[in-house]
């Protein structure tokens, strides 16, 4: 099978081009550095199957850093048949020496100039016979996301007549006017943190305010799915099924599945919100303008790309620290990241706060998002005056374009969320609710119990030995321990646990509906994140964060709730 | 004179960069180098720059700022 690489500098649109050739969902970003590991997807050209592998970008083969170690090392074991070589129209006089560079590789090299419209329209120009001849290699221009212009590549891919260059190095580059002077205001410092702070206002109340349109989409689907499966199916099949089985799958696996899917509309706008402002190059700049205030707790502006990642996901925040060249700085921001608050946990804080403040509970999740900013901050701090003390790395990095982001690739990312959050839902979620739900139905002597002897359930006894870890913040429900440990699964479990579990939050004093608020956010990460530290740190790290930060949870919760009660 | 106490919103020619060799190795990268011509767009709390060069914005912190001596175009 032949083997086609896509390399290029970071941000220069090789996942894109990697995506419309192959039509699979690479994550994409405006922001250098987003692929941190080679993709790789089958594809057919005329008649032959290719493999197209996206390696993460760089900028030179001869001298690699750290995070261009895995692209330098693929090109020189020359395991691959093409280079296709992806740089933006207004980069290519940057790039020339890596062209050249890659040519020695004496493999097939096809340069693919991405984003010529826009050089072409600020006034640069590129005369490609002249670049052809300059380099020796094929050239094809275009936009990455457009599959008419990656259909010329392939064309080119396909052609195996051999082409003759005359390589004479005349000029073929006209520069362009230095774009949109526009998004230079947001290097500004005065602008750039209150249009962060306000726009972050904005996507909170789009997706948690009580009579926002995302609000609303959720509160339908709740209803919806109460009514058909829990009213109408149930009736239905109850005569059909016995009363374990109708528990199991309704009382159980529907309950415990729609408390969580209630939130899909709220996670795919969160997510996409997030994407759109990385996407435009907002984060880009604004890691820029935020490196002098991020230095003071012991990062620079490049760690501000895992901490954003954070927000999605940890185990994916993790996997990005990578960029990261000094160790120890790596271990602060890794350590520090379960303090940023994750997608998966949402649906908790959202379900915690309907009726603690029965319709502002935006509020308490902008404050909550907002911590999740500025604790792992303080928390990187207090590391580097400890433990982990370390240099602020000198953050020289290429910042990304502001654009208006492409609605494709929004709505891939859009999609991509939707059916990542879906699948959990129907694997971790469904499972756990039906673990859960048979635990709590049986009792030790594996006797069927029905909902009012749940107090004798192995569930309950379990739940029971352990709850003492909560009295100290005034819970004593032992379905909030059971909640807890599920949530090391999949913190969305929480949900799920306390719904079918049929754990009543309005008998919760609000210190300790907080205090509990508060254990969720800073308890242990999920079990995916802890196999991602392990595979980035070691067993050893991966334990070390499971126990600081289950330590570190159940302190914070007895210290709010002992605050709140003074 | 050093790039961190130049005006802003003018063309500079790079003469002498006496950064830390990984340093240098960067800005190398990202097409600041002796000789080159670059364009200071902004500069951003704490001391460091943000710079055009090739059709790129490169951000540089303010240590390395401090060792990049230009003189205007």
């Amino acid at each position: 099978m032949l083997k086609c690489v896509i390399v290029g500098h970071p941000n220069a649109g090789k996942t894109t081009l990697f995506n419309t050739l192959t039509g699979k969902n690479a994550t994409v970003g405006n922001w250098h550095g987003v692929t941190l590991k080679e993709e790789t997807a089958k594809i057919k050209i005329g008649e032959s199957n290719v493999e197209v592998i996206d390696l993460p970008g760089f900028y030179s083969l001869s001298c690699a850093d750290e995070e261009e170690k895995i692209t330098q090392n693929y090109l020189y074991s020359k395991k691959y048949d093409t280079i296709i070589f992806v740089v933006e129209a207004k980069k290519v006089k940057r790039a020339e020496k890596l062209i050249l560079e890659l040519k020695k590789l004496n493999k097939k090299t096809v340069v693919f100039v991405n984003a010529y419209s826009d050089f072409e329209k600020n006034g640069g120009k590129i005369d490609f016979n002249k670049m052809k001849n300059y380099f020796g290699v094929e050239v094809v221009f275009g936009n990455a996301f457009d599959k008419f212009h990656v259909g010329k590549l392939l064309q080119v891919l396909q052609n195996d007549k051999t082409t003759v260059f005359t390589n004479r190095k005349e000029e073929y580059f006209l520069p362009q006017q230095r774009k949109n002077k526009f998004q230079d205001i947001f290097l500004n410092k005065y602008f750039a943190f209150p249009v962060f702070i306000i726009s972050m206002v904005f996507i909170f109340w789009l997706c948690f305010g009580k009579f926002s349109p995302i609000s609303i989409i959720s509160d339908a689907i709740s209803r919806l799915f109460d009514y058909l499966l829990l009213n109408l199916l149930k009736k239905s099949f109850n005569m059909l099924l016995s009363p374990f089985l109708t528990g199991l799958i309704f009382d159980g696996i529907c309950v415990g599945v729609i408390s969580v899917l209630e939130f899909l509309p709220q996670i795919c706008a969160l997510s996409t919100c997030m994407n759109f402002l990385n996407q435009s190059g907002f984060f880009s700049r604004f890691s820029a303008v935020a490196d002098d205030f991020l230095s003071k707790f012991g990062l620079s502006g490049r760690s501000l790309y895992s901490l954003i990642c954070g927000f999605g996901c940890t185990a994916v925040a993790v996997s990005s620290l990578s960029g990261i060249e000094n160790k120890k700085t790596k271990k602060r921001v890794a350590l520090s990241l379960p303090l940023v608050s994750c997608s998966a946990k949402t649906p908790v804080y959202t379900f915690l706060c309907k009726e603690l403040f029965n319709g502002y509970s935006f509020l308490i999740i902008s404050v909550i998002y907002f911590a999740s900013i500025l604790f792992p901050l303080l928390h990187s701090y207090i590391l580097n005056k400890c433990v982990l003390k370390g240099k602020v790395e000198n953050y020289v990095s290429e910042i990304a374009d502001m654009r208006i982001p492409a609605f494709k690739p929004l709505l891939k990312s859009l999609q991509k969320t939707a059916i990542g959050f879906i699948i959990k839902i129907g694997t971790v979620i469904l499972l756990s609710s039906a673990f859960v739900w048979i635990l709590k139905s049986v009792s030790f002597d594996f006797k069927f119990l029905n909902e009012s002897q749940t107090e004798k359930s192995i569930l309950c006894a379990v739940g029971k030995a352990l709850s003492f870890v909560f009295k100290p913040i005034g819970i004593s429900d032992w379905k909030y321990t059971v909640g807890a440990v599920v949530g090391l699964f999949a913190k969305e479990g929480v949900v799920s646990s306390l719904a079918l579990l049929g754990a009543d939050t309005k008998l919760l004093s609000f210190s300790s509906k907080l205090a509990f608020i508060v254990f969720c956010y800073a308890y242990t990460p999920c079990v995916t994140a802890l196999a991602v530290y392990r595979r980035e740190f070691g067993l050893k790290f991966s334990l070390i964060c499971a126990v600081y930060w289950l330590i570190g949870g159940f302190l914070l919760s007895y210290l709010t709730y002992f605050i709140l009660n003074l | 004179m050093i790039l961190s106490r130049a005006k802003t919103k003018r063309s500079y020619i790079v003469n002498k960069i006496t950064a830390l060799e990984k340093d240098k190795r960067k800005l190398y990268k990202l097409g600041v180098f002796k000789k080159v011509k670059i364009y200071l767009v902004e500069k951003i709390a704490g001391g460091g720059v943000i710079v055009s060069v090739s059709g790129s914005d490169i951000i540089i912190g303010k240590k390395v700022a401090e060792k990049i001596e230009v003189s205007q175009c």
